[in-house]
């Protein structure tokens, strides 16, 4: 059964349960809330079980560049077509908290079911003057460093797409030896043309480990 | 008790089993499959399996467990959405609970045409034992999450019968022969047939059946009876224990045994005395790393002082239970 088939059931189920009154039939409905919760988690145990059957990538950015960007790196990963599987590969964000309090908890769950990390780090913050060797004189936002970190301790395969200009310390110390594509803010294509190779390459890689 | 561990006298044909219906024409129409698996290091003396699970489907069945609300039809909705997925219920008990509000399906399964991109397929599941069906679980949830108890309620399970998919293995192994025979239950029990008592009494040489026990355990969850034939004076001694009932005491019997060189083979143990006592069964054999007792009296008398010697023991009883 394939698991766009699960996604349809939740759906339905969830469909079935927002309509029904609290307290219809019965007091079958009762526990609204909790039934609509375990929906929640059901699809998130499906999604990190599927992760190669069902590839999702993580895009993690941050500030005004990041999401100017993301536009554009959002649809070219959705139209990759999957490897040896009959669809293209699926795109999950750390947005849409819909009312959540705890942030952490929130990206921590959309990253765990994801395969593949891709972190996209734009020139956030001057830093006043403070320069790497290549001359890099800013750093990223903050968002893209934890979500990475949270990524790695969830065993997600992590490529960054890193723009000129970021200082070193915030990536080439921790993150340098992890794959990477860099580009100028007035020409962003081919490194995003790079990084959706690095996402075949990655995930040809997970199949590979898991046969 | 999902577990029963007995001896019984080779001459006592009828086996008890645990999955009987208790209502007689029910069954006379189940069947209880004998198999037998020859253990050529035994000298012949071979085990037996007494299962209403046909060993056709022994690599891939599982235990659902659903517990939905009393609601008519569910039943049949479960069952169809099984069928649909190409999973064939085997066998299947359900019965009302929490005073008619909900009701608990226990059904084994036979997962052989089932397959998905999580749960994998057969071919996969029959070389894994650690396989799981995650996915169906998932797909079950979802479909009566109207019609199960509230969360965190758990309302399904799956378990894989890790024990037939082992029996299977063994079957795999050149020397191991399962000639499937179709069992009669009466009155609870199976006769355990008269060629089979003579194979076995051929086996153990001249001192006939009566030099026969067989060691049964009954196991009613995976509905499965083991039968496991010795010889009586083959250095296996069953004794009966008594000790008081505090943590730690079963451990230091057990360890106690362990390190005299006493092998446990089967075991049970349950409270007595208002919960004063913990009553202790052992079937041990002497594999005589510290004591070299062959006979029952030598056996007593060393594990009595193997006993003697553990401070951490208040008191003791100890009783044997004479085979012959």
């Amino acid at each position: 059964m394939p698991s766009e088939s699960f996604a349809s059931r939740i759906k339905v189920a969830r469909k079935h349960i927002e309509e029904l009154d609290e307290g219809a039939e019965g007091g079958r409905i009762s526990h609204k809330d909790r039934r609509l919760d375990l929906l929640d988690q059901l699809l998130r145990e499906e999604q990190r079980e599927n992760r190669l059957v069902e590839p999702y990538v993580f895009l993690s950015f941050a500030g005004n560049e990041g999401e100017n960007l993301i536009q554009d790196v959002l649809p070219a990963i959705r139209r990759l077509r999957v490897p040896g599987g009959s669809g293209t590969f699926k795109v999950e964000t750390g947005m849409a908290i819909r009312g959540r309090t705890n942030v952490l908890d929130h990206v921590t769950e959309r990253i765990a079911p994801c395969c593949i990390f891709v972190g996209i780090m734009t020139k956030e913050h001057p830093l006043d003057g403070v320069k790497d060797d290549e001359g890099g004189t800013f750093a990223p936002g903050a968002w893209v460093l934890l979500e990475a970190g949270i990524a790695r301790g969830l065993g997600l395969e992590i490529i960054f797409l890193v723009e000129n200009g970021i200082h070193g310390s915030f990536w080439k110390n921790a993150f340098g030896h992890i794959r990477q594509a860099k580009f100028d803010r007035s020409n962003y294509k081919p490194g995003l043309d790079f990084v959706c190779e690095l996402v075949l390459e990655h995930y040809r890689e997970l199949r590979a480990r898991s046969a | 008790m999902t577990l029963q561990v007995r001896i019984q006298d080779v001459n006592e044909m009828h086996i008890e089993i645990p999955w009987s219906t208790g209502v007689e024409h029910l069954d006379s129409q189940a069947d209880s499959w004998l198999y037998r698996i020859p253990h050529p290091e035994d000298h012949g003396l071979a085990e037996y399996i007494i299962t209403p699970i046909s060993q056709l489907t022994w690599q891939d069945v599982w235990v659902i467990t659903i517990v939905t609300v009393e609601s008519p039809g569910i039943l049949g909705r479960v069952a169809k959405f099984l069928g649909d997925l190409g999973i064939n219920i085997v066998a299947m008990n359900g019965c009302t609970i929490e005073q008619w509000r909900y009701h608990s399906i226990r059904l084994i399964v036979d997962c052989a045409c089932y397959g998905s991109g999580v749960d994998r397929d057969h071919e996969y599941r029959r070389s894994h034992p650690e396989a799981a069906l995650n996915h169906l679980k998932r797909v079950l949830a979802v479909e009566f999450i109207l019609d199960v108890a509230p969360p965190p309620f758990p309302s399904v399970s799956i378990e894989r019968c890790l024990t037939f998919w082992s029996l299977h293995q063994e079957c795999l192994q050149a020397h191991a022969v399962y000639p499937g025979r179709r069992l009669s239950v009466r009155c609870g029990k199976v006769e355990f047939p008269e060629s089979e008592i003579r194979r076995l009494v051929a086996a153990a040489g001249a001192a006939g059946r009566n030099s026969l026990k067989i060691l049964v355990n009954a196991d009613q969850s995976a509905s499965l009876v083991r039968l496991f034939p010795f010889r009586i004076n083959s250095g296996r001694v069953s004794l009966s224990l008594s000790v008081a009932n505090r943590p730690g005491a079963i451990a230091a019997v057990t360890s106690a045994l362990g390190e005299g060189g006493f092998n446990i083979l089967a075991s049970k143990a349950w409270t007595s005395g208002d919960s004063e006592r913990t009553s202790l069964w052992l079937l041990l054999q002497n594999l005589g790393s510290r004591f070299s007792s062959v006979t029952d009296v030598e056996v007593v008398q060393d594990v009595s002082s193997l006993l003697t010697s553990l401070s951490s023991l208040e008191s003791f009883e100890l009783a044997v239970d004479n085979h012959s």
